[in-house]
């Protein structure tokens, strides 16, 4: 592409115009926030000029904000496990399917992914809503003669996080698993591989990455969620997105806000790179 | 399916994935279901069918606005981030400049920050850039819609950079070389090589603004509010048959958006174009 005498680089110039709306609409703002983040909450007047810890400090020292911490944490982790030990089995249930079977299959898998998250958790409250769609039908069928609290439980938030990163997950193993030729696994059981042992030894190696991209994937979005946990967590299981909406609309406590926001990217950030790096070098011989 | 003879790893596989799917797409089901009842409250089993939650939405004054809003906000974040975008796209894969690459990551930053905190650092920026200036700025429309054109710009790059990429550049040379100057040979040459890619790029871009909700949690208020935000709140403390269909739009919007993309660039490579990383 060297070789042309066009004006290529006067046509950089036309980032310029996203360049600007990117600098005043994601590089100044998220600067402000991080700046903010050390200032001190004087309440009746928003904040004052500061350089203190005292946000960080009192985030990972007060009870309550510990506790929204380690839960998203827990469920973003959870979430990540359990989609990732049903998708496994779906991407290979995907493989050696027809051209017209696989891509009908794969669109269904796309449809949740552009459907808003809200509307799926509402799907899910009119699921498990104490006279919800399941305990009406369990009622029905005399199976249960109470009905069974599913909302703000733990159980029912992870399962409802997991279904919304199924699609990655699935994804993700499928566009590895592509790549692997059907007979390497029946290679190595003809040689006497029992079939776990194939899968183990032969198979997930060749998998892991596509694994490992899905896994951290979704753990960013399930630490970023907001109307899932707000919606079926509710004020039993909190996470910090929520956590953040809540300190701006209620508190107006920026300086707070703020803080919580630098340490929510900061750990998905600093995690997923952790993930990434340990699953490179493990080898998994 | 490849019908190998009956094994059990084979048939559990088969089940998971069939849980899998349930699982996927029970919640989008049940949101349908509950639209049509005849009934003014959410009771399972429902006293009958009817389409009458959909005409009771339409009457409501709070959801017909919130949709005008929505449909406003997603048109214009649409139509900027598809010119931005594909300008940005010429730069970076046709202009080669030092940095171009690393420019080309920075333009899809956005999608690595959780949309709260983007959301909350957008809002406090206005807030204080227009208390600065005189001027409210946030909670205007206008703070909506640069709001959402922050989210929908790195999809508009990343499907035009991708169609670019794919148009032989020795056509545009050929019109060049003819006499075409520049802005004509894009315009009569590269711009119909990459139609599907911009198509899709718009109707990506319109999807995520219509859906987008933790970003607009700040910027929007009484009166002025996007159907994501009152679905949440309407879900939250008053769920019944209205707000399911007002839900089931969203999921139809969602489908025709699905199919459409699906017909340009094909099921299989929609996502690979989304997140090639």
């Amino acid at each position: 592409m060297g070789d042309d005498a066009r004006p290529g680089r006067q046509l950089g110039w036309l980032a310029a115009p996203t360049c600007i709306v990117l600098l005043f609409s994601f590089v100044f703002p998220l600067a402000l926030i991080a700046r903010y983040s050390v200032n001190e909450f004087v309440p009746g007047q928003l904040m004052r000029e500061a350089l203190t810890p005292a946000n960080y400090v009192r985030f990972f020292t007060d009870a309550l904000f510990q506790r929204v911490f380690v839960t998203t944490l827990v469920v973003s982790l959870a979430s990540g496990f359990v989609a990732v030990l049903v998708g496994i089995p779906t991407a290979f249930a995907l493989r050696g399917l027809s051209a017209r079977w696989r891509s009908a299959l794969i669109t269904l898998l796309l449809f949740p992914l552009l459907v808003v998250t809200v509307v799926r958790a509402a799907g899910w409250v009119a699921l498990l809503n104490e006279r919800g769609a399941v305990n009406s039908f369990l009622l029905a069928l005399h199976v249960i003669s109470e009905p069974i609290r599913f909302l703000r439980t733990a159980p029912a938030l992870i399962v409802a996080m997991a279904s919304s990163l199924l699609p990655y997950i699935v994804i993700s193993i499928d566009s590895v698993l592509q790549a692997v030729p059907r007979h390497l696994e029946e290679a190595a059981m003809v040689l006497g591989a029992p079939p776990r042992a194939a899968f183990r030894y032969v198979i997930l190696p060749l998998i892991l990455p596509g694994i490992v991209t899905g896994f951290v994937l979704s753990f960013i979005l399930s630490m970023d969620a907001y109307a899932t946990p707000l919606l079926i967590g509710g004020s039993a299981i909190r996470m910090m997105s929520p956590m953040i909406y809540v300190q701006v609309s209620e508190l107006q406590n920026w300086p707070f806000a703020s803080a919580i926001s630098i340490v929510l990217i900061v750990t998905s950030v600093t995690l997923s790179a952790l993930i990434t790096v340990a699953a490179a070098q493990r080898k998994w011989r | 399916m490849a019908l190998a003879p009956a094994n059990p790893a084979r048939f559990a596989t088969l089940a998971i994935a069939w849980l899998a799917y349930l699982v996927m797409l029970a919640p989008i089901a049940a949101i349908v279901w509950l639209s049509l009842f005849n009934s003014d409250i959410i009771a399972i089993p429902p006293p009958g069918y009817s389409l009458r939650s959909y005409h009771s939405m339409f009457v409501s004054g709070d959801f017909i606005a919130s949709f005008r809003l929505s449909l406003v906000v997603a048109v214009g974040a649409t139509v900027i981030s598809v010119v931005l975008g594909t300008l940005a796209s010429i730069g970076i894969v046709r202009g080669r400049f030092p940095g171009s690459g690393v420019l080309a990551s920075i333009f899809l930053a956005p999608l690595a920050v959780p949309a709260v905190v983007l959301g909350l650092a957008i809002y406090i920026f206005f807030f204080k850039a227009g208390a600065a200036i005189g001027i409210r700025i946030a909670g205007t429309i206008g703070s909506l819609l640069v709001a959402h054109v922050v989210l929908t710009l790195p999809w508009t790059i990343r499907f035009t950079s991708a169609g670019l990429a794919t148009v032989d550049k020795n056509l545009e040379d050929a019109a060049m070389t003819l006499g075409a100057p520049p802005v004509r040979t894009f315009w009569h040459v590269t711009l119909p090589l990459m139609r599907a890619s911009l198509v899709a790029a718009a109707i990506f871009a319109f999807l995520t603004s219509y859906n987008a909700l933790e970003m607009s949690l700040f910027l929007v208020g009484p009166g002025m509010t996007t159907v994501p935000i009152v679905l949440l709140q309407r879900v939250s403390w008053n769920f019944d048959p209205p707000v399911a269909a007002m839900a089931t739009v969203q999921v139809a919007i969602s489908a025709v958006a699905l199919i459409l993309l699906v017909r340009l660039v094909g099921a299989e490579r929609i996502f690979g174009v989304q997140r090639h990383d």
